[in-house]
C-alpha cells in the first residue's frame, strides 16, 4: 500500500470533503418566466375541467332517463333512443379521462367508470387481452345471483360495471332477448351499475368544490402537483391510445393477430368515435381549449415554442389519420390495417413528444408508471 | 467531484493534510485509497450472510405476490428461515454459518409479526382487500397481499428489516469503530476497528468493486441487494451512491493508515448519508403514489415502501437532524396505525405532503422536485 506510483496523470490529490464546496445539487427546473401559472390553472378548473363534469353529470342523467325508459318497454325505439345517450354520455367521459387526478383519483373514476385494463398487465397468462375487456360472465352471474357488490376493487369487477357493462347489457345484438330472462334482476343490475357510475360522477364533481383551491394552489411541476399530474395525464391517455385503445386491439402485441371483441365499447360499434373524442379532447386539455392559458402556452413562455408547434401539429395530423378510420373500429383492425397502421404511427409520434420533449420543458417527472423493481 | 473519478485514474493519492492544518496526533504516512474495496484482512461474511438470509427470505415471501394463484407458505419454513434452523436456506454456506436475522433485528416480533401476517394471509382464498378487509390488490401480472390498513406485507417485511437489521446493525457498529482497538491486528479480520467497519460495510451490500455507473436494474438485484441498490435507485439526486462508496473506501484507507481523524470523518459521512437515502427513499415513495390516482396497487406498494424507510428511521444515528418529535408525527402518519384508504382517498393529500415537509426540513431536498 505504500508504494505509490506516481504517474502524472494517473494520480490525483483528493481534496476531501472539508474542502470541497458544498455542491447544490441538480439545477432545478426551467425558472418561472412572466406566464401566469395561477390563471393558468384556474382557468382549467373554472373553464374546461368543472364545467366537463357537470356535462358529464347532465349526459349521465340522460343516459338514466333513456334507460329506464328502455328497461320499462326493451324494444328497438327504446334502444336507439338509449343508443344514442350512450354515445353522448361515453363521448363525455373522453372529454375527462385526462382529469383523472384528485377528485377522479379519490373515486378510483377511471377503473370504475370505463376500465382499460391497465399498461402494466396486458395480456393473460392465457395470451388472451385484457384492455377493453366486458367481462360478461361474471355480469350475467352477478345478475343470477342477485350477489354483487360493485364497490369491490378487482379486475372482474371493474370489467362488470361502467360504460363496459352498460353497453354490453343496452347495446348488444341480443339484448332485447336477453331482458326476457329474469328481467327483475337484469333490471336491477342495469340500474345498480347506472346509479352507480352517476354517484361517482357526482362525487368527482362536487369534491371539485373544494379541491380547486388545492389545484389553483400549487403552481410547481414536481410529482404530484397539478401541472405534474395534467402533463403526465397528457402522457398515459398518449400510452393508453397506443396500447389499449388502438394498438393492442390492432395486435401490436400479439404478431398481428388482432382482438376485436376487446375494442372500447365493443357494442356500442364506436371505438373510432371514441379515439377521435379522446385524442380532441386531449388536444383541448393540452390547449387548455386555445385560450391562451394553456400548457401549451406555459411552454411558449418557456421558450419552446417550437416544440409547441410540433405537438400541434401532430396532434392534428393524429386527428385526422384517426378521424380517416371508420366505425366500427372492431371491423376496421382487419379491413382497414393500413389506416390503423398510419394512425398507430401518428400516435407514437405524438406519443414522444408528450412523453419525453413536453415534460422534460416543462421540469415533470412523468411518473404514472408502475415500473418499481421491487 | 464524481467525474475524477472515471477508471482510468486507478490511483488517488491522498493528501489530507493539505486542508487542515491542524497538526495534533502522530503523523500519517501518505495512503493510497483504492478505486475498490480491497484491503488486508478483510471478512465481513457474517454481514453478508444476514443480507443473504433476509433475501431468501423476501424471495420466499414474494412468491406469494408474482401471479394471481393462491401460494401457501409454510409457517415451519418462515420460522428456520428467521432463526436459521434446520438448514432452511437453498445456499448451503448460509445454513452452516452460525449467524441468523433474528438475532439482529431490532423489534424483532414487529417483523417477525408481518411475517407471520402475510404467512396466515397467504393461506387464505384470495379475496379483494377492502378498507379495514385484508386481501389482495391485483397488480401488474401478479397482485400484492395486504392488510386491513392497505399496508403490503411483503414491503413492511423487507423495508422493514432493511431498517430494523441491516441498518440498525450497521450504526451500531459504525458508533463503535472511533472507539475500537486499531493495533492488535487479528490475522484474517483485521483489527476490531477494521472488523466492525467491514461488517457495516457488509450490510451495505455492494460487491468489492462496485461501479457507481450500474444502473438500478432488475438484472442487478443478485449482487446490489437491500441498501446497494437503494443508494442508487432513491439515493442518485443526493449522490449517495458515489458519496458512500467513497466515504467506505476511504474510511478503510484511513484505518489501515491508522489516520484516525479521517476515520471518524468518513464514519460520520457514512452514517450521514445512509440515513439520508433511507429518507430519500421514504420521500419518494410518499410522493410516487400522489401521481397514481386510481392505481391503489401501486398507490399502496408506494406507501408501503415508504412505511419501511419511515420505520428505519427509528435506528437513525444520534446526531441526526431529525427530531424525536418530528419522528413520531412521521409515524403517525405512516406508521402501524395509518390507514392508507385514507391517505390516498385525501385528493390533496394533506398528511402525505405534511410528511415530505418534515422530511425536508430535517434533510433538506431529497429528490428532484
Amino acid at each position: 500500500m505504500r508504494y505509490l506510483v506516481i504517474v502524472c496523470g494517473l494520480v490525483l490529490c483528493v481534496v476531501l470533503y472539508s474542502c470541497s464546496k458544498s455542491s447544490g445539487g441538480p439545477s432545478p427546473g426551467p425558472s418561472t418566466s412572466e406566464f401566469d401559472k395561477t390563471a393558468m390553472l384556474s382557468s382549467y378548473a373554472d373553464e374546461l375541467i368543472i364545467p366537463a363534469y357537470q356535462k358529464m353529470q347532465q349526459a349521465i342523467t340522460e343516459l338514466e332517463t333513456a334507460a329506464i325508459a328502455f328497461l320499462d318497454n326493451p324494444g328497438s325505439t327504446s334502444q336507439e333512443t338509449v343508443k344514442a345517450a350512450y354515445r353522448n354520455a361515453h363521448l363525455q367521459y373522453e372529454r375527462i379521462e385526462a382529469f383523472n387526478f384528485g377528485p377522479a383519483g379519490v373515486a378510483l373514476l377511471e377503473v370504475n367508470a370505463n376500465f382499460s385494463g391497465g399498461l402494466d398487465y396486458s395480456f393473460t397468462q392465457a395470451g388472451e387481452l385484457t384492455g377493453f375487456s366486458i367481462d360478461s360472465s361474471t355480469i350475467e352471474n352477478n345478475i343470477s345471483t342477485g350477489s354483487y357488490d360493485l364497490a369491490v376493487y378487482s379486475r372482474n369487477n371493474f370489467y362488470s360495471q361502467g360504460f363496459p357493462a352498460l353497453n354490453y347489457l343496452l347495446l348488444d345484438p341480443h339484448a332485447i332477448e336477453k331482458f326476457k330472462v329474469n328481467t327483475t334482476g337484469r333490471v336491477k343490475y342495469v340500474k345498480d351499475v347506472l346509479a352507480r357510475l352517476k354517484s361517482l360522477i357526482d362525487k368527482v364533481a362536487a369534491d371539485w368544490g373544494t379541491y380547486r383551491s388545492t389545484f389553483t394552489g400549487n403552481t410547481e411541476t414536481n410529482v404530484g402537483s397539478p401541472i405534474g399530474n395534467l402533463v403526465n395525464q397528457f402522457a398515459y391517455e398518449m400510452d393508453l391510445l397506443k396500447g389499449p385503445r388502438i394498438g393492442w386491439p390492432f395486435g401490436k402485441q400479439s404478431n398481428a393477430i388482432p382482438f376485436p371483441l376487446k375494442s372500447e365499447a365493443y357494442f356500442a360499434g364506436m371505438s373510432a368515435a371514441l379515439a377521435v373524442e379522446n385524442i380532441k379532447s386531449l388536444k383541448i386539455a393540452y390547449t387548455n381549449n386555445g385560450n391562451g392559458k394553456g400548457i401549451a402556452d406555459y411552454l411558449k413562455s418557456l421558450g419552446k415554442a417550437e416544440l409547441n408547434d410540433d405537438v400541434l401539429s401532430r396532434f392534428d395530423k393524429l386527428i385526422a389519420s384517426l378521424e380517416a378510420i371508420p366505425d366500427p373500429l372492431s371491423d376496421a383492425f382487419t379491413s382497414q390495417s393500413d389506416l390503423i397502421d398510419a394512425a398507430y404511427k401518428d400516435i407514437q409520434q405524438l406519443l414522444t413528444l408528450l412523453k419525453t420533449d413536453v415534460p422534460s420543458a416543462l421540469g415533470v417527472q412523468i411518473t404514472f408508471m408502475d415500473n418499481d423493481g421491487d | 467531484m464524481k467525474k475524477i473519478f472515471v477508471p482510468v485514474l486507478a490511483i488517488v493519492v491522498f493528501a489530507l493534510n493539505a486542508c487542515k492544518k491542524d497538526n495534533n496526533g502522530p503523523a500519517v504516512e501518505p495512503y493510497t485509497v483504492p478505486e475498490t474495496y480491497n484491503f488486508q484482512n478483510v471478512d465481513y461474511k457474517e454481514a453478508t450472510a444476514r443480507v443473504r438470509m433476509l433475501d431468501g427470505l423476501n424471495k420466499y415471501a414474494s412468491k406469494t405476490q408474482s401471479s394471481m394463484d393462491k401460494v401457501t407458505l409454510d409457517q415451519t419454513k418462515i420460522d428456520n428461515m428467521w432463526t436459521n434452523s434446520n438448514s432452511p436456506f437453498d445456499t448451503a454456506w448460509l445454513n452452516t454459518s452460525g449467524v441468523n436475522i433474528s438475532e439482529k433485528t431490532a423489534d424483532a416480533a414487529t417483523y417477525k409479526g408481518y411475517l407471520d401476517g402475510l404467512v396466515a394471509a397467504s393461506a387464505k382464498d384470495l379475496t379483494p382487500a377492502a378498507n379495514g378487509t385484508e386481501g389482495y390488490i391485483a397488480r401488474n401480472s401478479g397482485k400484492i397481499l395486504v392488510n386491513a390498513n392497505g399496508l403490503e406485507f411483503v414491503q413492511a417485511i423487507q423495508k422493514g428489516t432493511m431498517g430494523a437489521a441491516l441498518f440498525k446493525e450497521a450504526m451500531l457498529l459504525l458508533d463503535q469503530v472511533p472507539g475500537s482497538d486499531n493495533t492488535k491486528n487479528i490475522e484474517g479480520t483485521g483489527t476490531a476497528m477494521a472488523h466492525n467497519f467491514d461488517l457495516a460495510f457488509g450490510y451495505f451490500s455492494v460487491p468489492e468493486n462496485y461501479d457507481t455507473t450500474t444502473a438500478f436494474a432488475t438484472e442487478n438485484k443478485p449482487v446490489l441487494l437491500f441498501w446497494g441498490n437503494y443508494i442508487r435507485e432513491r439515493g442518485l439526486y443526493i449522490n449517495a451512491h458515489e458519496i458512500l462508496w467513497k466515504a467506505f473506501r476511504t474510511g478503510r484507507a484511513a484505518i489501515a493508515a491508522n489516520d484516525t481523524k479521517v476515520v471518524t470523518e468518513q464514519v460520520d459521512i457514512i452514517k450521514e448519508y445512509w440515513e439520508k437515502v433511507a429518507a430519500a427513499a421514504a420521500w419518494a415513495y410518499i410522493t410516487s403514489p400522489q401521481s397514481q390516482s386510481g392505481n391503489l396497487a401501486s398507490q399502496f406498494h408506494g406507501l408501503s415502501e415508504g412505511f419501511g424507510f419511515v420505520a428505519s428511521l427509528k435506528y437513525r444515528p444520534s446526531t441526526s437532524t431529525l427530531t424525536a418529535e418530528n419522528y413520531t408525527k412521521l409515524t403517525a402518519i405512516l406508521g402501524p396505525e395509518a390507514n392508507f384508504y385514507d391517505l390516498v382517498n385525501d385528493a390533496s393529500f394533506t398528511k402525505l405532503n405534511e410528511a415530505k415537509d418534515i422530511l425536508r426540513a430535517a434533510y433538506g431536498q431529497l429528490q428532484a422536485e
